[in-house]
């Protein structure tokens, strides 16, 4: 029993890594193709990779979360309100409020999701019958830089374009290094592709749907 | 702090910022005026002139099913809505919203005020397209309002697979008019309603247990609701102005529609659920209850069906929406009943997902786009 529960494992930790190999491949494909841009894939390839540098998981899987993970929250990053020549004056509430509702997707995506994902990890340490170290400390730094930018961003509005684009590549830092350091397992790696593989959906819809 | 005083301070919370988002709505209600089809239903379709007795509408309907569409339910609650004027319709529609919010905390099985507030929430943050599915009068009685008596139904039918459930009283004659009219919502919800009371049907009858009379009432009903709502006369008169492709063409039309609004009209609230549903898959199989993954079932099935209709606009996800928010919220009350640090994350949870719709509603109403 117990030699068939190892190879059983075996088994779906192949699986996942060729999952993972293909779905990677053809994303990246999907992408050059739409983009024709070998630079700009490579450039999203680097910054995937720097993820994994913090929770120190660097597998092909981890690789492919992350990797769709960028790629689909990029779009949210390419800006449509170009607050070098703003309409509005700098005293005008309404530039402010512009760039808040940039930022807002903190709060409709990256900590419901993350408070999801603490939900489950603390559910899951607690069958095991442990408490949960979610280790605040490490994204403390982060958070600060976060907020920062935040605040640049408001103060400096022609800049608010690139302190969004690096708020969200902190904000996937810090979700990436939860999910790898405390939520993902080998028994179910597999099964949790599906939420990646719908990210990749939506790369793959704005990618080719207009 | 005890107990009480705790339960006192959730209500104050909640009290206050159901105030303060409804109040919001409100004010954007006031902020939207009657347009583009409103004017044309505030009117006896037959005759023109303003409607201003229930034979109007009657009269209306059935001229409009056999000559513009079949969703005759919807757009007679939309006429008597309009009916009232400016003002009442705006007090309507906020008291839509918040029977919709009791309806999809019933169907999420919990009675938390917090996750009332998040429910309200949820339906502004998630929502795909806001002004014409909860704004827009004949959007938001197409929506807004039919989603409640759909939801209603899909928990009528997914109680029967809770073992505990008593048998709601007369619910074999009131069920008869509430399947008719969750059938003959949407074209995608209505079928939905009907292959969901299959499901469970079938799923009773599998495990030996006893299948209620209004269990196959449902079914009936939901199937003569649809059948009468797809196949209305109104509906080939108005798909004429519906471009014809070639067959593969129209596949891959279809197919592109299908795959660009399942990941962007229901982001993120699909990805929650889907991240959810992993985890009870996974994690908590303990605490699997068929009855949820149902609800997430019959959320992607009313999405499916609509790769069966040659448009899909934006508002059309609200009620795939509100059955996924309804499902996060099932997840988040046994998460809330087991205690420790989960509240926390429930409620930083709820918390920016309150914080975004307060944005959202604040920001229309500043940059009011009519």
């Amino acid at each position: 029993m117990e030699q068939f529960m190892k190879e059983k494992s075996k088994l779906f930790s192949v699986m996942t890594i060729a999952v993972s190999i293909f779905l990677t491949v053809v994303l990246a494909m999907l992408f050059l193709y739409a983009q024709r841009s070998i630079s700009k894939l490579a450039c999203v390839a680097v910054f995937a990779a720097c993820t994994l540098i913090l929770p120190r998981k660097f597998s092909v899987p981890a690789f492919f979360r992350s990797f769709s993970l960028l790629l689909a929250v990029l779009p949210a990053v390419s800006l449509s309100v170009d607050f070098g020549s703003n309409p509005f004056g700098f005293t005008d509430y309404r530039l402010y409020l512009q760039i808040w509702i940039l930022f807002s997707d903190l709060l409709r995506v990256y900590l419901p999701v993350f408070a999801i994902l603490a939900l489950i990890a603390y559910a899951k340490a607690s069958k095991a019958g442990q408490g949960l170290q979610l280790g605040w400390k490490r994204y403390l730094p982060l958070i600060a830089a976060m907020a920062v930018l935040f605040l640049v961003a408001m103060a400096m509005a022609p800049l608010a374009m690139i302190c969004h684009c690096l708020f969200v590549y902190f904000a996937v830092l810090i979700l990436v290094d939860f999910y790898e350091s405390h939520v993902i397992s080998k028994e179910y790696e597999i099964l949790s592709l599906l939420p990646f593989c719908y990210l990749a959906m939506t790369v793959v819809s704005r990618l080719f749907v207009k | 702090m005890n107990k009480n005083e705790k339960k006192i301070g959730i209500y104050i919370v909640t009290g206050v910022g159901l105030l303060l988002l409804l109040g919001l709505q409100f004010m954007l209600h006031r902020a939207t005026p009657f347009m583009k089809d409103d004017f044309w239903y505030s009117t006896n379709l037959v005759t023109g002139k303003k409607v201003s007795s229930p034979l109007d509408i009657l009269q209306s309907q059935i001229w409009h099913y056999f000559n513009w569409g079949g969703r005759v339910f919807n757009h007679a609650v939309l006429q008597a809505v309009l009916a009232t004027g400016e003002f009442w319709a705006d007090v309507l529609n906020v008291m839509a919203t918040i029977l919709l919010g009791i309806v999809i905390c019933v169907l999420g099985k919990t009675k938390n005020p917090l996750l009332f507030l998040g429910a309200e929430a949820m339906l502004v943050s998630f929502n795909a397209s806001i002004h014409f599915s909860m704004y827009w009068e004949a959007g938001s009685a197409n929506y807004l309002y039919s989603s409640s008596w759909v939801l209603f139904y899909a928990f009528v039918i997914l109680r029967s697979l809770d073992d505990d459930a008593k048998k709601l009283k007369g619910i074999s004659l009131w069920i008869l008019p509430l399947a008719l009219a969750a059938g003959w919502s949407n074209e995608n919800m209505g079928p939905s309603c009907f292959l969901l009371t299959v499901f469970v049907i079938l799923f009773l009858w599998l495990k030996k247990r006893k299948i209620d009379l209004f269990l196959v009432e449902g079914a009936v009903l939901t199937l003569v609701g649809s059948a009468a709502l797809i196949l209305a006369p109104g509906n080939f008169v108005r798909n004429q102005f519906n471009e014809d492709l070639p067959f593969l063409a129209m596949i891959k039309s279809r197919l592109m529609q299908f795959i660009f609004t399942s990941s962007n009209y229901l982001f993120p609230v699909f990805l929650l659920s889907l991240i959810l549903l992993i985890a009870e898959l996974t994690l908590f199989r303990e605490e699997l209850q068929i009855r949820n993954v149902a609800l997430f079932a019959f959320a992607c099935v009313a999405q499916g069906g609509m790769i069966l209709s040659p448009t899909y606009p934006q508002r059309a996800s609200f009620g795939i929406m509100c059955a996924l928010i309804a499902y996060i919220l099932a997840f988040l009350e046994r998460r809330l009943k087991k205690g420790g640090p989960g509240r926390v994350f429930c409620l930083i949870l709820i918390g920016s997902v309150y914080l975004h719709a307060i944005t959202v509603v604040m920001t229309d109403l500043v940059f009011t786009p009519f």
